[in-house]
């Protein structure tokens, strides 16, 4: 049980954590200073909800591994994140597409971890799902401006769905573990989730007067430590300074 | 413009939710369209853009001015102005520079160019005429001696 709560609790941290240094990199990069400093803030809503999940899982495996270690001291192998939190930020509409696509299933995952059985992840969940709602109203607002705005703006929306849509799937995958937690009372129920994902989805892009892509081929694995080529070049320059100075605090 | 717009409209609703405020219907035209018409000879606007337009900064969106309000109750007080492109955004730009750390309970934003303004040049008419009718502060008057429970 608490083996596999601790790869539970990793896939739902390693989710957030590398998204949130996603974001994080378009710090002084944004379009405008107001969307700069609103990725900034969904960037330390997803880091903060990823370091609390992450020290659950240092205090649950009992090993004396705390979020700090767990988060740079850990190998792309080791990762457990869903493959499309670790794509490259593109332009403003795939970082856009990539977080509605996420927040929309962090919504629903986060509601329900509410009620785990698991008290602190439940307390975690709470806080998250406050932050979360704010992040789908974000991009869903996003979502609507860029897929009904310019020809522009449409077409590279509409590219970066058709992009991304294929690591869609990943997040709904739901194997022994998320059985197990679900049968515990922990977990979410990833089957319960998707048509409501579906459906929500299903109407922000069609308002945005996109078009939801044609199943494709899935592509996923990183719940296996299976990961694109992005996640190691990211993981390179996010644990550099951890690793070249061990122990520093500041 | 005491009163803060109420943003309600179609948005994207989310696990059974109420929709969550989006357009104000603040669209450029609008905006533009406003500023046109409100335009009167006696007043400045606080920021005017070309023409009377609504005031665009380098993102060529409008300005608003923020008004956060820290507890029930307590006056919303001009925080500072954000760039949007309309009144859901504007809101949401509004949370992002001014209420990220906490501290706000109540948001207001308004189109920069749909505040009014006294002139400059009027302020000797306006405001000087006050500095010296004391009898105008209440501080002038004597309370009674006795008077209780004033």
């Amino acid at each position: 049980m608490s083996d596999s709560l601790f790869e539970y609790l990793l896939r739902l941290a390693d989710d957030r954590l590398v998204l949130g240094h996603r974001l994080s990199e378009w710090c002084g990069h944004g379009p405008i200073l107001e969307e700069d400093i609103a990725l900034a803030n969904i960037s330390l809503d997803l880091i903060g909800q990823a370091t609390l999940m992450l020290r659950l899982a240092g205090e649950v495996e009992g090993k004396g591994r705390n979020e700090d270690v767990l988060a740079y001291f850990r190998e792309a192998v080791d990762f457990r994140n869903v493959q499309i939190v670790e794509l490259p930020n593109g332009d403003y509409a795939q970082t856009i597409v990539r977080q509605f696509l996420f927040d929309v299933y962090s919504y629903h995952v986060l509601e329900q971890l509410q009620q785990s059985s698991q008290l602190e992840l439940a307390g975690i969940a709470a806080k998250g799902f406050k932050e979360v709602r704010y992040h789908v109203r974000h991009s869903s607002e996003w979502m609507l401006r860029m897929g009904d705005g310019t020809e522009e703006s449409h077409a590279r929306a509409q590219k970066a769905l058709d992009d991304i849509w294929r690591f869609t799937p990943e997040m709904f995958v739901a194997d022994a573990i998320d059985d197990e937690m679900l049968a515990a009372g922990v977990g979410s129920d990833l089957r319960a989730i998707k048509p409501k994902w579906d459906s929500v989805v299903t109407d922000v892009v069609t308002r945005a007067t996109l078009s939801i892509p044609a199943d494709a081929a899935m592509i996923g694995g990183g719940r296996k430590g299976r990961h694109t080529e992005y996640l190691g070049h990211m993981l390179s320059e996010m644990q550099i300074v951890a690793r070249s100075h061990p122990g520093a605090e500041w | 413009m005491a009163e803060a717009r109420d943003a309600k409209g179609e948005t994207p609703t989310i696990g059974g939710e109420p929709a969550e405020a989006r357009q104000g219907g603040a669209t450029r035209g609008e905006i533009e369209a406003r500023g046109a018409s409100g335009k009167t000879s006696a007043v400045d606007r606080i920021a005017p853009g070309e023409n009377g337009d609504a005031p665009r900064g380098e993102s060529q969106w409008p300005l608003w001015e923020v008004f956060t309000q820290k507890a029930g109750g307590v006056p919303h007080e001009h925080a500072g102005s954000v760039h949007a492109s309309d009144a859901e955004t504007a809101l949401q730009n509004a949370r992002d520079v001014y209420a990220r750390r906490g501290g706000v309970v109540s948001l207001w934003v308004v189109p920069s160019n749909e505040i009014v303004a006294s002139k400059s040049e009027d302020a000797g008419p306006l405001f000087d005429p006050g500095a010296d009718k004391i009898y105008r502060h209440p501080q002038f008057y004597k309370i009674p001696r006795g008077l209780k429970g004033f």
